[in-house]
């Protein structure tokens, strides 16, 4: 069973040069390494090497 | 295949159910979206920016493209054909609340017998659990099970569909809808609608629209309860039931094809258009990377306003809706 889900997430790590596009596909690979499809990201905050984004992804859902 | 060359093509995002004081109802960004057409050959634009509840009136040359699907072109994995006429699916969620079920298929059965909307076939789905919630100023939403709408989405795409319209019922409270109507919180349908449609298009990579359905409370409550409610509401005090905006949307959607296979590409386009502060999306942040212009429109204010600005080369920013068109003008010109 497969549902979708909202919430915040924190990334860091990232060089004061990286890009809004940078920060997106990390996003994406962070989710897609907990097997999970990224559907809507919006950036909330980006400074310092760190970055919040509201991500909604489908994810699998053990429950039958 | 048709050349689209020396076309010149704007895309226009309005986000939605972040409060944004044009597009931030329903069909009320639709003058702006007019007005930027008029000046290109083509702007794309999501549903949220043109849908108004039971009509739709967007030109011609304004095409539907649902979120996601604006994701995947920015990100270069889809192209866009240019708009065809589509045979359109429905998913339809059989709730308990027969007067807004019935609303809903006879605004199908106008559509199709009056307007000419080519409908495939409807698919039911069962009631859906549907969690909505407030979380960083904006409506957030789970839904714990969704395979029934996928089940009904491959049905129909295996009967001819070419674009899928689902139309659910989504649970709101009416002191939310209250502080809507009067221009004090986002719109609360919209989050999950856009996560609806953009899951949809995920899976399928299909054209794909959401509309609510509206039970008898709901019907009391914009109907008959909300004349005094914000003038940019107006639309959903007018429509029984909003599926009409979408069939009228995806009637002539471009279809989305593979990378290569499509007639408008990333680099056809000219420049993005946004609201104020409005550059935390995957299609502004690429625009950003590639150096297409992006014109920020700062008298659509929303949420975002109170969040640090986002600077860039590229970014030209105007006061009006009739500034960008003034900026896409001169872009157009200095092109010839």
């Amino acid at each position: 069973m497969r549902g979708i889900q909202t919430k915040k997430i924190k990334l860091t790590g990232f060089p004061p040069s990286a890009t809004l596009a940078a920060v997106f596909r990390r996003a994406k690979e962070v989710l897609k390494q907990d097997n999970k499809i990224p559907i809507r990201m919006i950036l909330l905050d980006h400074k310092k090497g760190c970055a919040n984004l509201l991500v909604s992804f489908i994810y699998e859902n053990e429950k039958k | 295949m048709k050349t689209r060359k020396n076309k010149f093509i704007v895309v226009s995002i309005i986000p939605t159910g972040i409060r944004c004081s044009v597009g931030g109802y329903i069909g009320d960004a639709t003058l702006a979206t007019n007005k930027i057409a008029a000046a290109c050959d083509y702007v794309i634009t999501n549903p949220n920016a043109v849908n108004a509840g039971a009509f739709n009136f967007k030109e011609k040359n304004v095409l539907y493209v649902e979120g996601a699907a604006i994701d995947n072109f920015f990100e270069k994995k889809i192209d866009l054909l240019l708009p065809q006429k589509n045979r359109i699916g429905i998913i339809l969620e059989k709730i308990d609340d027969k007067i807004g079920l019935r609303y809903a298929l006879k605004a199908i059965e106008a559509f199709q017998k009056v307007v000419g909307i080519d409908i495939v076939s409807v698919e039911y789905i069962p009631p859906t659990a549907k969690i909505i919630r407030l979380q960083e100023g904006q409506f957030c939403a789970d839904i714990p099970n969704i395979d029934p709408i996928f089940h009904a989405a491959q049905k129909l795409l295996n009967k001819g569909a070419d674009a899928l319209a689902i139309s659910t019922h989504i649970p709101i409270r009416k002191k939310f809808l209250r502080q809507y109507q009067r221009g004090l919180m986002p719109n609360p349908y919209g989050l999950l609608e856009a996560l609806l449609s953009h899951t949809i298009t995920h899976i399928f990579n299909v054209p794909t629209a959401h509309a609510p359905i509206l039970t008898k409370s709901d019907l009391d409550t914009y109907l008959f309860d909300s004349f005094s409610s914000d003038a940019r509401s107006a639309f959903e005090n007018i429509s029984g039931t909003y599926i009409g905006s979408v069939l009228l949307g995806l009637d002539n959607a471009p279809r989305l094809v593979s990378k290569g296979k499509g007639e408008i590409k990333l680099n056809d386009i000219a420049a993005v258009v946004l609201p104020s502060n409005c550059l935390r999306s995957i299609p502004a942040a690429i625009a950003l990377e590639c150096g297409i212009p992006i014109i920020e429109v700062s008298e659509n204010k929303n949420i975002f306003d109170r969040l640090p600005t986002i600077r860039g080369k590229n970014i030209l920013r105007v006061r009006t809706y009739e500034d960008a068109v003034e900026k896409i003008s001169d872009l157009r010109a200095n092109l010839t």
